[in-house]
């Protein structure tokens, strides 16, 4: 049995887009050809979340561990918690519930991304390739936003102030997606979907306080499902600011709590 | 009575064409389903989604009408599994069709890509990134779900790999009698059994095509304007929701500016949260949603709607309706007409089954008529396989609520269908000695244990029994072909036996229907032959057999630009001769047609010809002009292309009969005058009454009756007045039909 990475580029090189890295801010011609309503200096921004996560050094790895909270129609789970982000994008989030332990895996990122979830049967299942399709890490966002390890294979805006997915408040604004060229219309345009992601900063920290993308059903059934990650309680961890409240969302339904008790910066 | 419970067992073998994920809850009405027709709405006694149907036009067209009709199903949600972890997930537009979708349906896909990556796999290909298309469903004009399983594409991503599979094609299997042929991966088209075909989009909205096997096309663009048969404009639909969706036709006003008039769909945006409590399935958070709140008719009367409330604490999100959150299940609807329509859901988890059915139903109207549906515990987790029962309970009458109980079982095959293996009628309460009838139903040929037994589609064969307290049975046997076209239907007398393979020496009457077959001419629905037998085919003798040809001859160009008209390959599958059998001799008819499809001539059985006559300058060769009879007569007709109606007919005598259209809203007939110039006016008064006036006698007689109809749209008395110049009304008529009897 081959082990499954999940792909769908449409290029024969596609070995560059693998384990590279993800945001660019794209020059005004690129960005032209995109729906985004509003196309600011976005290197700027993702510079400003930079800093304000690590003062601008480069993170190669966290890993932070914690206790979850699992919700999921009237029943509740919970246990310890692990979960590793690299630079890359890649991570993998272990999660020892007192039913089973449940495994999120992603490696490499983009269209670069192969992911899989692992339940109580113990078997990896693959995730289709469109739900990988992210620029940042669920809980760990700013990580992926380090201005070094950007790709020239995404796309990102500044869109200012908005309101992102369920939330109320305006946030500041970071909207990504993945844009590559030549391969055919429908691959670029389904790629622009699947892999948007609106992230939501704070305007005074410039931290990401909100995370939203869509992701489709296992069966790969074509119906958006609204993932929402929120990220409080922000405590300095070797010069680097780490969320120690992380919540994920479902259909804007609370799905995942966890309480962050420490973080190993690499 | 049961006569008043008014259940059927609809088999539609033939679809014409007039939305969901396979998770998803069936809807509409489907075929082999069984159905609770109420009048405005109707309700699946499986798995209790209600459906119904608000029109908007309908219009006749060459070849084919156009229909555009708003239709809702109340199973709105669906359990989607994302990670492994199911999550409460809404239908697209909360179970309203799309804009398309209403007129062309659409064709859904599961797609999941992979990459088995450099030596993954066996061959080269294997090394290539891929994506596997799977699982297509068209989803008809009525939202009925079609798949077709087996049918699938791949597409490589490498260059040098190739795509091994760009296009397939398959068989619906739920016998309704579609093809799907995939031409690019997931795009391709629809044929109907009768070889309507369609460009079928994979969005519920869009652009899309409808062309009939002459060339006939329907067509809507990217803008949502729709074309008819005919080349007009015929609809126009804008704004999305939460702004009001409209959709605007040409009326009978020649006006310009008064010509347009407007279906109105109104949206309020609601809190929608789920509170279900079903044991791990995660609820639906708290979204703000734009909900149908009301959908006003040209003429301002209007069907408004509410919406389950949801259970437990729920604070509406800023901006949206306060009075509370929602759940997005309908709970009730107003009709034009002044009646309500209240739902509410009863058993399972808060009203609802793991796979997002309602596990119980209370339908009421305003006069406190309750007819209740409650589903047994099924046998196992809802999905293939699983049976259960579905008891329905009439309004009470007497003092009494006569019941009916079905069993049922979800399809094993590729549909998620429920399927009636036993129904059994009541009267009064479901005990042995009130029963008074039982019908079993078997597929497929399997005669054990019927009842709740397992079910899987196609099917080739459905047994339907019926069975009397006293045991005595009678039985038909209907045969099915791969397009659920019959070909065979067999009545076997009372005392059959039950369990068992039927004995032919039992049956009484057989006809039997073969056809020419897709690969004759691309169109499944041809006849070849039918043979009625009085008795077995197998020993009896044949009462009656007609054999029919089509396309047997050349069609005629008709003169001048016929629009939305385009070539087609294959047959056209007009009928071009049908001999009928008669003892030792024969009755032949003989059919001719322009390329349209109309007809061109018609030469009876003495050989006699009737020909019709077409103009490209009314309606575009459309509807017949003039009508060529035998003995030199004819008859003339006048047309109104924007509505489709006939405004004048002269007859074979050179008299004319005329009917006006002035109503500023709808294309209904406002007075009519007969050969002798004696006209009848036809008003409306509102959405419950219509009078239809005859003046004769220069004005010295009328001829006026009104129908009234109730809150509910049912007639409920008709009236005649009593003098040219009365204002009343002979009362010895009124109420006509008690309400009650529509219980």
């Amino acid at each position: 049995m081959c082990l499954l990475k999940q792909s769908v580029i449409r290029t024969a090189n596609i070995a560059s887009f693998i384990c590279v890295g993800m945001i660019v801010a794209m020059p005004a011609t690129v960005l032209a050809q995109q729906t985004l309503p509003q196309q600011t200096n976005a290197t700027a921004l993702i510079g400003q979340i930079s800093n304000a996560f690590s003062g601008g050094q480069v993170i190669h790895q966290i890993t932070l561990s914690g206790d979850a909270i699992w919700h999921a129609g009237g029943q509740e789970d919970s246990g310890p918690v692990t979960l590793t982000a690299t630079m890359t994008g890649e991570f993998q989030m272990t999660l020892q519930l007192s039913r089973g332990q449940k495994l999120e895996t992603q490696t490499g990122t983009g269209t670069g991304a192969a992911c899989s979830w692992t339940g109580a049967d113990g078997k990896a299942h693959n995730i289709d390739l469109g739900n990988c399709w992210k620029p940042a890490v669920w809980f760990l966002p700013a990580i992926s936003l380090q201005p070094s390890m950007l790709s020239s294979s995404l796309v990102a805006a500044d869109l200012g102030q908005g309101v992102i997915g369920s939330e109320s408040t305006p946030y500041r604004h970071l909207n990504a997606q993945l844009q590559l060229t030549g391969l055919p219309a429908a691959t670029i345009d389904s790629m622009e979907k699947r892999s948007t992601t609106d992230i939501g900063l704070d305007p005074t920290t410039m931290l990401p306080v909100v995370l939203e993308y869509k992701v489709h059903p296992d069966n790969g059934a074509s119906i958006p499902i609204s993932i929402e990650a929120h990220y409080s309680n922000y405590q300095d961890v070797n010069g680097v600011k780490i969320p120690f409240l992380i919540q994920r969302s479902v259909n804007n339904s609370l799905q995942l709590e966890i309480t962050v008790t420490s973080a190993q910066i690499n | 009575m049961f006569a008043a419970m008014r259940l059927s067992v609809a088999v539609f073998v033939l679809v014409f064409i007039t939305g969901a994920a396979s998770c998803q809850v069936s809807t509409s009405n489907y075929a082999y389903g069984t159905f609770d027709n109420k009048g405005f709405d109707t309700i699946n006694v499986g798995n209790l989604n209600t459906h119904f149907s608000i029109p908007v036009i309908n219009k006749p067209g060459r070849g084919q009408s156009f229909n555009y009709n708003l239709s809702y199903d109340s199973s709105v949600w669906f359990p989607a599994t994302v990670n492994g972890q199911m999550v409460w997930t809404p239908v697209q537009n909360f179970g309203w069709r799309g804009d398309t979708e209403i007129a062309t349906g659409y064709l859904s896909f599961d797609s999941v890509s992979f990459d088995e990556g450099p030596g993954g796999g066996t061959t080269k290909s294997d090394e290539c990134p891929e994506t596997n298309n799977s699982n297509f469903v068209y989803h008809d004009t009525f939202g009925v779900a079609h798949p077709f399983p087996g049918v699938g594409t791949e597409q490589r991503e490498g260059g040098s790999c190739g795509d091994p599979a760009p296009s397939a094609t398959g068989i619906a299997s739920d016998g309704s009698g579609y093809t799907l042929n995939i031409i690019a991966f997931t795009h391709g088209t629809i044929t109907s059994a009768n070889g309507k075909a369609i460009a079928v989009p994979n969005l519920n909205d869009g652009p899309a095509t409808a062309t009939d096997s002459n060339g006939n096309e329907i067509s809507v663009n990217g803008t949502g304007e729709f074309t008819d048969t005919l080349g007009s404009t015929v609809l126009t639909v804008a704004g999305t929701a939460p702004a009001a969706h409209t959709f605007s036709y040409t009326n009978t006003s020649t006006n310009p500016e008064e010509n347009t008039s407007t279906v109105t769909m109104n949206y309020t945006t609601f809190t929608v949260a789920t509170n279900f409590g079903v044991s791990g399935i995660a609820e639906f958070g708290a979204t703000a949603t734009p909900l149908v709140r009301s959908v006003e008719l040209a003429d301002g009367s209007t069907y408004s709607f509410t919406y389950e409330s949801t259970l437990g604490s729920c604070t509406p999100l800023s901006g949206t309706d306060s009075s509370g959150c929602v759940t997005g299940r309908i709970a009730s609807v107003s009709l034009p007409t002044g009646g309500t329509i209240s739902y509410s859901y009863t058993g399972g988890s808060n009203g609802i089954e793991s796979d997002g059915s309602a596990s119980g139903l209370n339908r009421t109207d305003d006069t406190g008529a309750e007819w209740s549906y409650s589903r047994g515990t099924p046998s196992k987790a809802l999905g293939p396989g699983a049976t259960w029962t579905t008891t329905i309970m009439a309004p009470e009458q007497n003092a009494t609520r006569n019941t009916y109980v079905a069993s049922f079982t979800e399809d094993s095959g590729s549909t998620n269908n429920p399927y009636l293996t036993q129904e059994q009628f009541y009267q009064g309460s479901n005990s042995p000695g009130n029963l008074l009838q039982t019908t079993i139903q078997c597929y497929n040929a399997n005669f054990s244990s019927c009842a709740g037994a397992s079910v899987s589609t196609p099917f080739t064969q459905v047994d339907t029994y019926k069975e009397l307290p006293n045991g005595n049975a009678r039985l038909s046997e209907i045969l099915y072909n791969a397009y659920g076209l019959v070909t065979d239907d067999k009545e076997y007398n009372y005392g059959v036996a039950l369990n068992a393979a039927p004995s032919s020496a039992m049956i009484i009457a057989e006809t039997t229907t073969s056809f020419n077959g897709v690969t004759t001419s691309g169109i499944a629905s041809e006849v070849q032959t039918q043979v009625v037998y009085n008795g077995s085919s197998a020993s009896a003798a044949a009462l009656s057999s007609v054999t029919l040809t089509y396309d047997g001859v050349a069609t005629t160009t008709p003169s001048g630009t016929t629009p939305q008209h385009v070539a087609v390959s294959g047959g056209n599958g007009n009928l071009t001769q049908a001999v009928y059998q008669t003892g030792s001799g024969s009755l032949t008819y003989n059919y001719t047609y322009y390329d349209t499809g109309t007809p061109n001539t018609v030469t009876g059985v003495n050989g006699a010809v009737t020909t019709y006559l077409y103009s490209s300058s009314s309606c575009g060769n459309s509807f017949p002009t003039q009508i060529e009879e035998p003995l030199g007569l004819s008859r003339s007709i006048v047309w109104n292309c924007t509505g489709g109606v006939a405004t004048q007919v002269t007859d074979e005598n050179g008299n004319l009969t005329t009917t006006s259209f002035t109503d500023p809203n709808f294309w209904r007939p406002t007075q009519t005058t007969d050969q002798e110039n004696n006209a009848t006016t036809i008003s409306h008064q509102g959405s419950t009454s219509v009078e239809s006036s005859l003046s004769f006698n220069s004005g010295g007689s009328v001829s006026d009756v009104r129908t009234t109809v109730d809150g509910y749209g049912r007639p409920a008395f008709t009236q005649r007045k009593q003098g040219p110049s009365a204002t009343d009304y002979d009362t010895t008529c009124a109420v006509a039909v008690n309400s009650r009897r529509f219980r």
